[in-house]
């Protein structure tokens, strides 16, 4: 055990910063195509707010008008 | 402090411990380079609770712990594909070492210790590494590990103990 005490400590090779630089590279690479995916899901979220919106304004506009507005009575009759 | 002087402040360390884990060039590289692409990943979160040294020493340590078991569960799987195939020579053997810092002429009786060592529990592999190998005190160690001197002490003498018997046992 006393072996332990002579591991002599070593330098890290120099190809070492070309590798993590390789991949801190490649990992911010990758981190721009996410933001591109995050602002197209708020683009798509942003759409599906305003067709619900228009949707719902729509709906409540078409409540307000009578049918008769729509079909004039006088056209029409059930009896005939 | 930016990150490639981070990296230039700490990178033998990093190597250096991720070498007394696993004892090869190739692995103890992959190791460094998760190490520092985690730092480079945290750094901005890092909120300096304990010293950037310890700090890295912590993420060193669990990289290398990490990357033992994923190795071990990839040389698992391959024994039992062989046995399978019936090879009955195949066995489990974490690292090939390969350790630069270690005396050629001493080599064979290192590899001999090292095969003990691996197969400690890993806090009591940690202590004995960093006491023992890279020289910390028993408070830095204590530090790095998150606990008391007490349980450093304890945990130290207990892998001492067992290496010792390990040891004994390899020689007869």
């Amino acid at each position: 055990m006393e072996l332990l005490d002579n591991i002599k400590k070593v330098t890290a090779p120099d190809a070492l910063w070309h590798k993590v630089n390789e991949r801190v590279h490649k990992q911010q690479a990758d981190i721009v195509p996410m933001h591109n995916v995050r602002a197209i899901a708020a683009a798509v979220a942003l759409l599906f707010i305003a067709n619900v919106v228009f949707a719902v304004q729509w709906t409540n506009t078409t409540d307000e008008v009578s049918l008769e507005e729509i079909i004039p009575e006088e056209n029409y009759s059930l009896y005939e | 402090m930016t990150f490639e002087q981070l990296y230039k402040l700490h990178t033998d360390l990093v190597y250096n411990l991720a070498l007394q884990y696993v004892q090869n060039t190739a692995d103890a590289e992959e190791i460094a380079q998760d190490v520092f692409m985690s730092v480079h990943k945290n750094m901005h979160k890092f909120k300096g609770k304990s010293s950037v040294k310890t700090w890295i020493y912590r993420i060193t340590i669990n990289k290398s712990l990490d990357f033992i078991k994923a190795k071990t569960r990839t040389k698992r799987s391959f024994f039992f594909n062989s046995k399978r195939l019936d090879d009955p020579d195949t066995h489990i053997n974490v690292s090939d070492f390969d350790h630069p810092g270690v005396l050629l002429e001493q080599k064979e009786e290192m590899k001999r210790i090292f095969d003990c060592i691996n197969e400690l529990p890993e806090r009591q592999k940690t202590a004995l590494i960093l006491l023992k190998i890279e020289n910390k005190t028993q408070q830095e160690t204590a530090n790095i590990m998150d606990c008391t001197v007490k349980s450093i002490e304890s945990l130290y003498q207990r892998a001492k103990n067992k290496l010792t018997q390990k040891l004994a046992e390899t020689k007869e």
